[in-house]
């Protein structure tokens, strides 16, 4: 049967790949200082430092990046220029042998994303969540059971690369899979906020 | 520019061709008995289970075929789920007749077959619910290149808040009950005719918890 589909109002997730940084830059990254915010997730660590990004050694890996951000938001959404689209908090996160990081999101934040700096196959894919109140299809009091998973009625996971950047929508639900490798996995995350005038000269302008 | 973008968890609309009515279909729809609408926006057919009727059993069977193909082969569900066709009937839109924005109650797909349409008789525009958001809650309101410039090639799935399709006679349009939708204004000098009907599931509906069989 011929057919067309019209995929409507979707949850855009970006993909592409950056240079990254030099391997003596990887080094310091790597090298940084971790902890454990989370007592549910004992073998996901982060750095306490929020602003990674803002160091001057790491200002051609913030440059790479923030072109990627702008290709995403002006050019795949089509945002007017009218602010600039900025990264605000930055860090790195460390995923040791059998960690894996539970479902959430990004708050305060518009965009996030996240650079992959030292993964491999084995060392857990991240999964996009739809949430319960997002309707695509029917509302969840409809259980149809399905015979095949299709990108309508499932969830999304992506095995990254090492020095490929991911974007998305910071709503998105997202996790982390168990490292099944013997390496620690190494991402740096990212959330990103307009700056400049939203909704200007009307009752809603602010000013940011 | 070396980069891809998932659509993810999008809303799936299916548009197929159908083939065309019979002359002694056609004659049969256009001969029915209409009765204005409430919004004095256009006429629908009295009867509300049109495609029950037997002089249009080989239109409903190849609906039904339509049907099968978008739950079982496009969205994958189980078999176990019988989808039927429940009420049925036909709009008819003269000149400067429109459909306003709403969706179908007690129903979990919805379609619409074309019977007679032109590209001036109104597109069928597909509105995201305000409670939906695929970017970034309403409250922060972004502008996008379409609205400010008003340059329609910056308009995607992505940033739309409304769909429009300008339907061929005899195409077949289904989507999930829920997505509102409207049909703009009739400009042609066709009056324009579309049948509407909603589908329910019946049989076993979920696994082993929460099993309901209607």
């Amino acid at each position: 049967m011929t057919y067309k589909m019209h995929n409507l109002f979707p949850i855009p997730l970006y993909q592409t790949s950056i240079k990254g940084p030099d391997p003596i830059i990887e080094k310091i990254l790597i090298n940084s200082e971790f902890s454990n915010f989370n007592d549910s997730d004992p073998t996901h660590l982060e750095t306490p430092k929020r602003h990674l990004l803002d160091q001057p050694q790491f200002a051609n890996l913030k440059k790479q990046i923030q072109e990627k951000v702008d290709e995403y938001v002006y050019e795949v959404l089509g945002v007017t220029r009218k602010q600039q689209w900025l990264i605000t908090t930055s860090w790195l996160n460390k995923s040791l042998p059998g960690g894996y990081h539970s479902m959430h999101w990004h708050s305060n934040s518009m965009v996030s994303g996240v650079y992959y700096l030292k993964t491999n196959p084995r060392s857990g894919a991240i999964g996009f969540h739809k949430e319960r109140s997002h309707n695509n299809l029917w509302r969840d009091t409809f259980c149809i059971d399905f015979d095949k998973t299709t990108e309508y009625n499932t969830d999304c996971a992506i095995n990254p690369k090492n020095n490929d950047l991911l974007l998305f929508p910071s709503i998105l639900n997202h996790s982390v899979m168990d490292n099944l490798s013997t390496e620690d996995r190494y991402s740096l995350a990212f959330n990103v906020f307009p700056r400049g005038i939203i909704g200007e000269g009307g009752n809603s302008e602010l000013i940011l | 520019m070396n980069y891809q973008v998932t659509p993810l968890f999008a809303i799936p609309l299916y548009q197929t061709q159908l083939g065309r009515l019979t002359s002694l279909e056609h004659e049969f729809i256009l001969n029915l008995e209409y009765e204005r609408m409430p919004a004095d926006n256009g006429d629908y057919t009295k009867d509300k289970y049109v495609l029950e009727k037997p002089e249009l059993t080989f239109l409903k069977e190849r609906i039904i075929k339509g049907i099968n193909h978008f739950v079982y082969e496009v969205l994958d569900c189980s078999r176990e789920v019988k989808f039927e066709i429940q009420n049925s009937w036909i709009n008819r839109h003269g000149q400067a007749d429109f459909a306003g924005t709403h969706r179908h109650s007690n129903s979990l797909i919805s379609g619409v077959y074309y019977i007679d349409v032109d590209q001036q008789s109104g597109a069928i525009v597909f509105e995201k619910d305000k409670s939906y958001y695929n970017l970034w809650p309403n409250v922060i309101d972004i502008e996008f290149n379409y609205q400010t410039h008003e340059d329609q090639s910056r308009l995607n799935i992505f940033n739309a808040d409304g769909w429009g399709i300008y339907p061929k006679p005899n195409e077949l349009i289904m989507f999930p009950s829920h997505l509102y939708h409207g049909v703009g204004e009739n400009h042609s000098n066709i009056v324009r005719y579309s049948l509407a009907f909603n589908v329910f599931p019946s049989g076993n509906l979920g696994g082993k918890l929460n099993t309901l069989h209607i």
